[in-house]
């Protein structure tokens, strides 16, 4: 079922949490942010995916 | 997909974007923009199904099917709005929804107006024939 990508994506976000803190705790900030930025990066270009999809469906299916 | 997945479904993805917004809140909210998209997309086949429907009763009451092809356009407009500006408002953006939801209420104008036009173009054809 395509819901899967939402715990996939959910754990993505969990890991990449946990990297940042991890490295923060270490005392390597600009690692941390820099996951961190990674993170919301690949999240963007997935969930835009998902979202040009749901645009594409809306405009199928409604006549737009 | 049937209804008590969706509500499973949508109840374990609230849970999830609760606990990633506390310690990332972009993270969170991106993850809650991709399951709303996600669950009108499961829920799909039932809407097509219900507008062929619709379609079928315009065409057997011999309504023009650029009406309901209006009215189809509008609701879909509607959806996207509301969507959006909810997203919006979730992440404490109040005036950012307004002003998509004003986006939302221009465009359905436009898409309407032509409707209306039509509508008066009839009233004044009427009035001119019984004035005469």
């Amino acid at each position: 079922m395509q819901f899967d990508i939402v715990w996939q994506l959910a754990g993505l976000g969990i890991v990449v949490i946990v990297v940042h803190s991890v490295f923060k705790t270490a005392g390597r900030e600009e690692l941390a942010w820099l996951t961190s930025l990674a993170g919301l990066g690949l999240f963007m270009i997935l969930v835009l995916q998902i979202v040009g999809r749901l645009f594409q469906a809306v405009r199928t299916t409604f006549g737009m | 997909m049937t209804i008590e997945t969706l509500v499973l479904a949508g109840l374990v993805a609230t849970f999830l974007v609760t606990t990633v917004r506390q310690a990332r809140p972009e993270l969170g909210l991106l993850l809650s923009l991709a399951a709303g998209a996600l669950i009108f997309l499961a829920l799909l086949v039932p809407i097509m199904r219900v507008v062929d429907i619709l379609r079928d009763l315009a065409l057997r009451a011999h309504v023009d099917v650029y009406y309901l092809g209006v009215i189809l356009r509008i609701v879909g407009v509607a959806y996207l709005t509301q969507f959006a500006a909810e997203v919006a408002r979730d992440a404490g953006e109040g005036a950012l929804a307004a002003k998509i939801e004003f986006g939302g209420k221009v465009a359905v104008l436009v898409i309407a107006l032509p409707v209306v036009l039509s509508l008066v173009e009839l009233v004044v054809r009427l009035m001119a024939q019984s004035g005469a």
